[in-house]
């Protein structure tokens, strides 16, 4: 049986706050959610605990909850022992018991919400659905008087029970167009499934199921204000108004509510105060329930037979309340801070390049600040078949809501030889100060072979050093035969000496040859242009310069960049002849030129073009020809068509 | 971060034990009955207390006319009775004055009180008709078996004896008594309204069905009436009658309509009894209290209904 108008069914014991501001206090609320909406990022487990101020005050644990999100699945179950009212009355009937004493039979009714389980899923970042189902108990004892014929007759009190237990059930959809603002719809009392069928005796004080539906609105006009508006067709409404503040690392919240319920008086039958603390692991909520009209009065029984109960926690004979509520939010997936927009790859890799990789970053990415504080992130690195493990870049710190670009750096190990390249992939990573992993991307890269040369003669000075063993062992050998000559002449001269000599072997057996044809920037180590005898302009520079370096004879490769297409590169040798001292080696001052040491001291430097490969004198005087030709007749280094780069 | 998770699992746990066992369940609310119109309160009382004693000193007897109660010195009692059974209605009326001499207690042999001798100093008439002299005869139980005694005499007057005694309902009845020596004392008894009872039976018994629903002609809601279930003995007596035996004492008020808790009728033996006998009474009583005696007066409209049990 049910009444035309109403009660309220969206009550709910902290207060009605904005389901996206705090996320705790909604928890498993089906009163006021009966979609079961809810931006839990994983585990969530609830407890409300508190006391009614009846004429005498007892407390009782009102639900224990327990929430988990899987993907964009999210499923609650409760348990609430504290969702019960009990009435007891004199049902009019009294024994006269065998002592001429008078005994009255009571009835008692109880009415329970024991548990409910809701479901929801998250179509879109806008879009909602769920239900839920809760399952409700209504025992109905009533005393009777029952004969006893046996010797005598005597009346005995006789306790009936009936029940009347049912589940109900409702959906729902949540629409949150922006983060400022969100609306709800959901059903009251759609599905109502009776486990029992209903004694006619007492079908009549059943809880009331009038359908009905809810709709829910909330704005956030300000980012610390939110207005909260739940409104029932059967004209019952709240009304709830929350204040934010960013305290003690987390959020600190004050709301009220204000409620109609047709079946209660005044026209705003109750508020409900409520504060609340809550950060990313906990919540607590403090939240009372003050009546405006006084409940510890006799009832009429009459007036509950005629109107009955909706709602089990609200209604005309509810108690005023103080409730304290404590969320456990626990992530067991940690709680993405940052995450990647994009992850763009600057370089392919050249492995030889090795400390090229240290300094200039070879990826880019576009990394978003999702939280409202300032977040200090960890990227790292793993390039398959280069790196073992990951390699990480320096931390960078992220404004609130912020995107900024973040460098990635790699480290390539001089162990590493795979002369072929090939497709790999790199792993990004993004780590929070404590080291969890916040997001990570991936992207392939091409890994050239260890020959391969980006054409920048600067990063030549990697094939000048990686052969460092090979090229010292084999000037050393060469210098050995000129050991009495270095010995007996000016120390001063023993460079340019030691220079001219290594330089003379070197070209010894060795012919100009251009580069394969697919691998226009393929670079020979200096092992490889000895052994294949032979190289174009940058192997036999890489060569002779590594030969050099390796006996501590200082180089530098001069960069002739490319007209038409077609660059070129030779050495140029520091004698450490001062210009006093130049007329040693020389007569003409146009064969050398002159740079100051780190002491600011100058010195001579002789060009060489490595490409002569006839003797040291020819290769010094075309050396000399075209740095002065391209370098300083043409003002190359003033153009910048021309630089000098130093291999330390 | 897992030890925080398995530490917050434990304090959960822990504080749920806690929390569990330092509740109480929330305060009951009371509610006041008071809708009279939707259910009438009754209080039952046994009347019978062995339904296998055909004889009973109880006070009571299932034509609501009572032996007249022995916690008073002098007893005084007007009834019209009327009787329903096959839809057939007898009518009596019926007026009887007992004076006890307190002094002389009769007991059955286990010491129980069951009644006083008495006396009949000069005469008494009720509505100016003289009342007869007839001997005051009460039954007891004799260790199990059946005695009577005649404990003296009392005044009873019956429709029919000694001139046309009318029971007039909701009006009264003229009593007088005339002792032997000095003034007589006059007074009117009040009469009820009339009562008329109609029982509706549905249901079945051997089912536990059986349902009885009451009706009788409504008086004042706040006064009381009462209401006798009684049964007929499907054994015949030693005499060959059947004994009726009060069971019940329902009060209730006088709003007209009583469902009869059904437990009761249906818990009644079938093999034991085979018919009910319902009996609406509706009563004044009036008790004075005098020096070194009192009086008891009791003013009855009944209605008896004797219905198979179905």
């Amino acid at each position: 049986m049910s009444i035309k108008i109403s009660a309220q069914s969206s009550f709910e014991l902290t207060g009605y706050w904005s389901p996206d501001f705090i996320n705790f206090s909604l928890m498993n609320s089906f009163e006021s959610n009966p979609s079961n909406y809810s931006n839990l990022k994983d585990w969530g487990l609830t407890l409300s605990y508190g006391g009614e101020f009846s004429s005498s005050a007892t407390s009782n644990l009102y639900l224990i909850s327990l929430s988990k999100k899987i993907g964009n699945n999210f499923v609650s179950l409760r348990y609430t022992p504290g969702y019960q009212k009990e009435f007891i009355f004199n049902n009019g009937q009294s024994i006269v018991l065998q002592d001429s004493t008078s005994q009255q039979l009571d009835s008692k009714f109880t009415y329970k919400e024991l548990f409910g389980l809701g479901y929801s899923y998250r179509i879109s970042n806008q879009f909602s659905a769920g239900f839920s189902f809760r399952y409700f108990t209504q025992d109905f004892n009533q005393e009777g008087v029952l004969p006893v014929f046996s010797d005598t007759l005597y009346l005995v009190r006789q306790s009936e029970d009936y029940k009347a237990n049912f589940w109900r059930g409702d959906i729902g959809i949540n629409y949150s167009p922006s983060e400022k603002i969100s609306f709800s719809l959901s059903s009251i009392n759609l599905i109502n499934i009776n486990e029992n069928s209903i004694d006619p005796n007492i079908s009549q004080y059943n809880i009331r199921r009038v359908k009905n539906i809810l709709l829910g609105f909330s704005a956030n006009p300000i980012d610390s204000f939110n207005f909260n508006l739940l409104f029932e067709t059967g004209n019952n409404l709240q009304i709830g108004l929350n204040e934010f503040l960013n305290a003690f690392g987390g959020n600190l919240g004050i709301g009220i509510t204000a409620f109609h319920d047709n079946f209660q008086s005044p026209y705003f039958a109750g508020i409900i105060p409520a504060i609340s603390y809550s950060n990313n692991l906990f919540g607590i909520v403090l939240s009372g329930v003050k009546y405006f009209s006084n409940r510890n009065i006799p009832q009429s029984f009459s007036l509950f037979q005629d109107q009955g109960i909706s709602n089990i926690i609200n209604n005309r004979y509810s108690f005023d309340k103080a409730i304290l509520t404590l969320t456990f939010n626990i992530n067991a997936i940690p709680e993405k801070t940052v995450e990647f927009q994009d992850v763009e790859i600057l370089n392919e890799i050249y492995p030889t390049l090795t400390e090229n990789y240290l300094d200039k970053p070879f990826a880019i990415g576009r990394v978003v600040n999702l939280t409202n504080h300032f977040v200090q992130i960890k990227p790292s690195s793993k390039i398959e078949g280069i790196n073992n493990g990951k390699i990480e870049s320096p931390v960078v710190s992220i404004p609130p809501k912020d995107t900024v670009k973040v460098p990635f750096y790699t480290i390539i190990p001089q162990s590493y030889d795979k002369q072929k390249a090939g497709i790999s992939y790199v792993d990004f990573y993004l780590a929070s100060a404590n080291q969890e992993l916040e997001d990570q991307a991936q992207k392939p890269i091409l890994i050239n072979g260890i020959n391969s040369w980006d054409g920048k003669v600067i990063n030549l000075r990697y094939f000048i050093k990686r052969d460092f063993d090979f090229s010292m062992d084999y000037a050393k050998n060469i210098l050995s035969h000129y050991k009495s000559d270095l010995d007996t002449m000016s120390y001063a001269l023993s460079i340019f000496y030691k220079t001219k000599f290594l330089f003379d072997n070197f070209v010894k057996n060795l012919v100009y040859t251009a580069n394969p044809r697919a691998e226009a920037d393929y670079v020979q180590f200096p092992h490889e242009t000895l052994k294949l005898k032979g190289g174009n302009c940058d192997d036999l520079s890489v060569c002779f310069s590594s030969l050099l370096e390796s006996v501590g004879i200082q180089t530098a490769l001069v960069d002739y960049k490319p007209v038409n297409g077609i660059g070129h590169v030779n050495v140029l040798v520091n004698t450490q002849l001062s210009p006093e001292q130049a007329k040693l080696i020389t007569q003409n001052d146009s064969k050398y030129f002159i740079r100051k040491n780190e002491s600011g001291a100058d010195e001579i430097w002789i060009p060489i073009e490595t490409t002569t490969l006839t003797n040291f004198n020819t290769a010094w005087d075309l050396g000399a020809q075209k740095f002065n030709e391209d370098a300083l007749n043409n003002l190359g280094i003033a153009k910048g068509s021309v630089a000098i780069v130093d291999i330390y | 971060m897992k030890k925080l998770f398995r530490f917050i699992y434990c304090l959960c746990f822990v504080a749920c034990g806690i929390l569990l066992n330092s509740c109480n369940n929330p305060a009951p609310t009371e509610l006041v009955q008071d809708n009279p119109s939707i259910q009438n309160p009754i209080q039952v009382e046994v009347v019978t207390k062995d339904p296998t004693d055909e004889y009973y000193n109880n006070g009571f007897d299932t034509t609501g006319v009572a032996n007249p109660v022995i916690n008073y010195s002098n007893v005084i009692n007007v009834s019209g009775i009327k009787t329903t059974e096959n839809n057939v209605t007898t009518k009596i009326s019926f007026a009887q004055a007992i004076f006890y001499n307190r002094n002389m207690p009769f007991r059955e042999p286990s010491g129980r009180l069951i009644g006083y001798q008495t006396v009949t100093p000069g005469k008494v008439k009720f509505n100016n008709i003289f009342a007869m002299t007839v001997p005051y005869k009460i039954n007891y139980n004799n260790h199990g078996m059946h005695a009577d005694t005649i404990l003296g005499n009392m005044f009873a007057l019956t429709r029919g004896m000694m001139g046309q005694f009318n029971f007039d309902y909701n009006s009264s009845i003229n009593f007088q008594y005339i002792p032997m020596q000095g003034h007589s004392v006059n007074f009117d008894i009040p009469t009820p309204k009339e009562i008329i009872g109609k029982v509706i039976l549905s249901g079945k018994i051997k089912n536990k069905t059986l349902s009885c629903l009451l009706n009788w002609d409504k008086g004042n809601p706040s006064d009381s009436i009462e209401i006798i279930l009684g049964a007929v003995t499907t054994a015949q007596n030693s005499n060959g009658t059947y004994s009726t035996l009060p069971l019940y004492k329902i009060k209730t008020r006088d709003t007209g309509k009583l469902l009869i808790p059904a437990k009761l009728v249906n818990e009644i033996p079938q093999n034991k009894f085979n018919k009910l006998v319902l009996t609406f009474v509706r009563k004044y009583q009036i008790h004075f209290t005098g020096s070194g005696s009192d009086l008891f007066i009791l003013s009855q409209s009944i209605h008896s209904i004797i219905l198979d049990i179905p």
